[in-house]
């Protein structure tokens, strides 16, 4: 290939030994190559159009051409045909087995020796007592999960506490209640409401029934007098003389 | 450069169903070994060069449905290999890890891979001597010194400016010099 005039003009302001040197290039190409190659392009161009085909699937023209698609490695009998089998088989010996695991992750860390690096001071879980150690505050509060009767008794507990919290109040609302009605009655408004008109209509059974109950005998002396009053003279002498050891003159008088 | 006549009927021929695929043969035939040359320079080795010139000329097929006749068919062309070119060497460099920094001796040892490598010849130095070049510079060189492209075009290729173009060129000539003379 030789220079042109214009090229090599340039070439010797710019470097006079570059303006000397040959231009031939020293690479080879395969024969038949140019010749044969608007025809492999064609085919190609074809191929793609009608089929769709990528330009590696153009079974045509010579070797330089393509692509070499020849491996040089090889397979083991029957590979392929138990190779789906072996795998799952596999796959399960390793799930079952945490060191195969292992083994198969990392056979570095398969090989190591589990050895605890970590140190703890002397005497460290013989001296540890349960308990000393306060939680932080913080630390939110454990669930506990409670077996069947375990429910039950926490259930029976809580009933028991709730009942006494209620006869206990019901108690102290009754006494109360009593208690309340003893300061408001005084002992005047009783001697009234015993003195009052309508007590005639209370203590006439009372009276009857003198003999099972010491309730209201305590009547006052003008009450009496009355009584006495309403009584003749014949009537008392018979009871002074059936009763000889009664003595109401006091209470006459 | 090119034959701006032939290229207008060929893109006539080639928006006419009865002759598209003839049309299509005409193109690949007349820039296929300057497309490959200008891959292969960038690329180094051929079957990487096959790999892109093939992606090159199926974007070729879609895209000349839609190609601007105002636009240049040659130039257009050689902006798709360049693109190609770069994307692939992206992708290289992404597939095996590579650092920016170590893609142009990535190439380098390509280049050692060649068949009939060697590193006391001057065509072959002068390889090596290219593939130290930054992305752009390499591209402008090449275009420059092998397929010996006006400014004015490869400004188009390149969407750079004519003077930034010259200055490229001239920074890569005197770094291809330099190690010429240093090795």
């Amino acid at each position: 290939m030789s220079k042109s005039n214009e090229i090599i003009k340039e070439l010797k302001l710019i470097s006079p030994m570059m303006a000397e040197l040959e231009s031939a290039l020293p690479y080879s190409v395969p024969e038949g190559y140019f010749a044969s190659f608007p025809v492999f392009m064609l085919a190609i161009i074809n191929n793609e159009k009608f089929s769709g085909d990528s330009i590696d699937q153009v079974e045509i023209m010579p070797s330089f051409f393509k692509k070499e698609k020849v491996l040089p490695f090889s397979v083991p009998d029957q590979y392929f045909d138990t190779l789906a089998e072996d795998l799952l088989r596999k796959v399960k010996q390793i799930e079952e087995n945490p060191k195969e695991e292992l083994k198969n992750i990392s056979p570095l860390l398969a090989g190591l020796e589990k050895i605890n690096p970590f140190t703890l001071p002397d005497h460290y879980f013989e001296t540890l007592q349960p308990g000393v150690v306060e939680k932080p505050k913080s630390e939110p509060a454990r669930i506990f999960a409670l077996g069947t009767w375990k429910r039950f008794a926490a259930a029976a507990v809580f009933a028991g506490i709730i009942l006494s919290t209620v006869v206990f109040y019901l108690n102290n609302t009754a006494s109360s209640v009593d208690s309340s009605t003893k300061m408001a009655v005084s002992e005047k408004a009783l001697e009234d409401f015993l003195l009052d008109d309508n007590l005639e209509i209370i203590t006439e059974p009372l009276i009857e029934d003198a003999n099972n109950t010491m309730v209201l005998l305590d009547i006052n002396e003008n009450t009496i007098h009355e009584m006495l009053l309403t009584v003749d003279d014949k009537a008392i002498k018979e009871f002074m003389n059936e009763n000889p050891e009664a003595d109401i003159s006091n209470q006459m008088n | 450069m090119a034959d701006f006549e032939d290229d207008r009927e060929l893109l006539r021929l080639f928006h006419v169903e009865e002759t598209k695929e003839k049309a299509y043969t005409s193109i690949v035939k007349k820039y296929q070994e300057k497309l490959y040359w200008h891959i292969r320079r960038m690329v180094v080795n051929h079957e990487d060069a096959n790999d892109v010139l093939q992606n090159l000329f199926i974007k070729v097929w879609r895209g000349l449905e839609n190609f601007r006749e105002d636009a240049q068919l040659y130039t257009w062309l050689y902006r798709i290999a360049t693109n190609e070119s770069l994307t692939y060497i992206e992708q290289q460099k992404k597939r095996t890890s590579v650092s920016f920094d170590d893609v142009s001796s990535g190439l380098e040892n390509k280049l050692v891979a060649e068949k009939g490598f060697d590193a006391n010849k001057l065509e072959w130095k002068l390889q090596a001597a290219i593939q130290t070049l930054p992305e752009k510079q390499r591209v402008v060189f090449n275009l420059r010194y092998y397929d010996e492209m006006p400014y004015e075009e490869m400004s188009q290729v390149l969407e750079t400016s004519v003077g930034a173009l010259k200055a490229s060129y001239h920074h890569a000539v005197k770094k291809i010099e330099e190690y010429l003379i240093n090795r």
